[in-house]
């Protein structure tokens, strides 16, 4: 498995990085959801340029170097936490809009060669790690079909949950027998998702019934609104900020949408070891369930902020994987970010209303995450287990668990792919000096 | 009594946490940033405590909008935390605190040792 990186998607990955970092220094629009929050008082001049680019660096390193380089190594694939988290703080820290332009372009020839060359030494080395690495696709993509069951526990109980996760794999058992030409983790999560959106509908009608039941006996809706109203002025004002600017996230869509059609640029965690995998309709499938988790925080905090994400609702990601070329996925990522911050005020006038939906999001955004930690995990013992058996599956647990009980300085979806790529250093050091014997990768 | 909100995607786990207190002087609802803000500007001897990959995104949200950066803190993926730091961030009058979900379990029983052993102003022991 070699991938290399085609001109085009060297040059639009330079630009996307150029311009995310001049988006920032505008504070228009920041990628690191934690950091935003804090872009209003920044623009308000309220904290101080040094203070806020402390912030929004000790909220980016660990993210940085525990999570985006490592699952940029162990996939060979580029993805927005190691080109954007930087560019925030580069554009943040220039005084100025060329200063940003240049750095931004500064950092994107770095990784995208660096990784380039990374990847290059990685596969004529005699333990190749990228190709051990293609372990990590078969768990992902099945165990990613039950994050709806997890959700469902998560909000709707126990009880629910279980009957959701038998219903699922029942869904996988009978594609596989029935159906071969579909594959059967798609078929899993589509049951999955129907069985949680029933359930949020169900939830949402009867807490307004509740809610209406509770109106009729309490009356203190006059206080709220006065606050309420101090607040959602603050949102339109910071919507129509965003709105105004629209012709500048309409770039940032091009941009997205090029340069995710490339196949070289992973918008959600796992997707990065998919599209290595030149599986792109599943690569779609997850970023699109991954996106429905996001949309909610990205909206909340765009318009508390006013700035935008860099990447946009993560919608973008998804379709242009599936695009036949370049030129339609940059207008399609275009279209998309410019009606995404037209209709910011009213998606976030929407979730107020609907408290279940936005818990529902918050939850598919947690069930996603925990199902692609065990699925990560397993798939990078597996890896392990593919250059050195047993003392693979050794060393890779044995670093997990170390940064496990270390405080975690490696997010814990990133620490297998960590794993892997210490332990593939050192066999192939041991290697080098005949200790250890490279077995053939399947 | 104080009362926490909690919002943000460990909910039910920091839930389960404080729960486990079985402190009756402590009241706790499960909540999000949009609901709990207008609330927390109105109330006293209220908190909310945030969680979500970043600690800070998901974590503040809109909280930073409704009650000033002054209010708000996030200790980002830091794992651990000494009550004595969290006395000092409730005695500057910080009442929302954001963490990293993976941190839940270490940062949230000290974060909650502070908030109950702190006095909200004009009370005596």
């Amino acid at each position: 498995m070699t991938l290399h990186f085609t001109p085009l998607a060297i040059v639009i990955t330079i630009l996307a990085t150029a311009y995310a970092a001049f988006l920032s220094q505008m504070a228009l629009a920041v990628f690191n959801d934690g950091v935003r929050p804090f872009i209003l008082d920044f623009r308000r001049g309220e904290l101080s340029r040094a203070k806020m680019i402390a912030i929004a660096f000790s909220l980016s390193t660990g993210f940085f170097f525990g999570f985006g380089v490592p699952i940029a190594l162990a996939s060979g694939v580029l993805n927005p936490w190691v080109l954007f988290l930087p560019t925030d703080v580069l554009g943040i820290f220039s005084p100025n809009k060329w200063l940003a332009l240049i750095l931004g372009a500064l950092w994107g020839a770095i990784v995208v060669f660096g990784l380039n060359a990374a990847t290059t030494i990685a596969n004529s080395l005699p333990v190749n790690v990228p190709q051990a690495m293609g372990q990590m696709a078969t768990p992902i993509l099945f165990l990613f079909a039950f994050f709806p069951a997890i959700a469902i526990t998560m909000q709707f109980g126990r009880l629910q949950g279980v009957g959701a996760f038998v219903i699922s794999a029942f869904a996988m058992l009978i594609t596989v027998k029935w159906l071969p030409q579909v594959f059967p983790g798609s078929m899993a999560l589509a049951t999955g998702m129907i069985m949680l959106i029933i359930f949020a509908l169900v939830g949402e009608v009867n807490s307004k019934k509740e809610a209406r039941a509770e109106a009729t006996s309490t009356s203190d809706a006059t206080e709220v609104s006065t606050d309420e109203n101090e607040a959602t002025s603050l949102f339109s004002e910071n919507a129509a900020r965003l709105r105004k600017h629209a012709p500048y996230f309409i770039i940032m869509g091009f941009l997205i949408g090029v340069l995710a059609n490339t196949h070289m640029f992973g918008g959600g965690e796992a997707t990065s070891f998919i599209l290595a995998k030149g599986q792109y309709v599943n690569a779609t499938q997850i970023d699109f369930y991954r996106a429905l988790g996001f949309i909610p925080l990205i909206v909340t905090t765009s318009v508390a902020s006013g700035a935008f994400q860099i990447v946009g609702f993560m919608l973008t990601c998804p379709i242009a994987y599936l695009l036949p070329n370049p030129i339609l996925a940059g207008i399609v990522g275009s279209v998309l970010f410019g009606i995404e911050v037209l209709v910011l005020i009213y998606v976030v006038r929407g979730l107020s209303a609907l408290r279940i939906l936005s818990d529902v999001s918050d939850n598919i955004r947690y069930a996603i995450n925990l199902t692609l930690e065990v699925a990560i995990l397993f798939g990078s013992i597996t890896a392990g287990n593919a250059m050195a058996s047993g003392v693979g599956i050794a060393l890779v647990g044995g670093i997990y668990i170390l940064n496990e009980v270390s405080g975690r300085p490696v997010v814990r979806m990133a620490a297998g792919p960590m794993g892997v790529i210490l332990s593939g250093i050192f066999l192939n050091v041991f290697a080098y000096i005949h200790l250890f014997t490279p077995i053939t990768i399947k | 009594m104080a009362t926490i909100y909690i919002g943000g995607l460990g909910k039910a786990e920091v839930k389960q946490l404080l729960e486990q207190r079985r402190d009756p002087e402590l009241k706790i609802v499960v909540s999000n940033d949009l609901e709990a803000g207008p609330i927390l500007k109105r109330t006293q001897n209220t908190y909310y405590l945030g969680t979500c990959h970043t600690g800070a995104g998901g974590s503040l949200g809109a909280m930073l909008a409704f009650l000033g950066r002054q209010k708000c803190h996030t200790f980002g993926r830091k794992a651990h935390v000494s009550v004595t730091d969290v006395h000092k961030l409730l005695d500057s009058g910080v009442r929302v605190f954001g963490l990293s979900v993976d941190q839940i379990d270490t940062v949230v029983p000290s974060l909650m040792d502070a908030i109950q052993a702190h006095l909200p102003e004009g009370r005596t022991p």
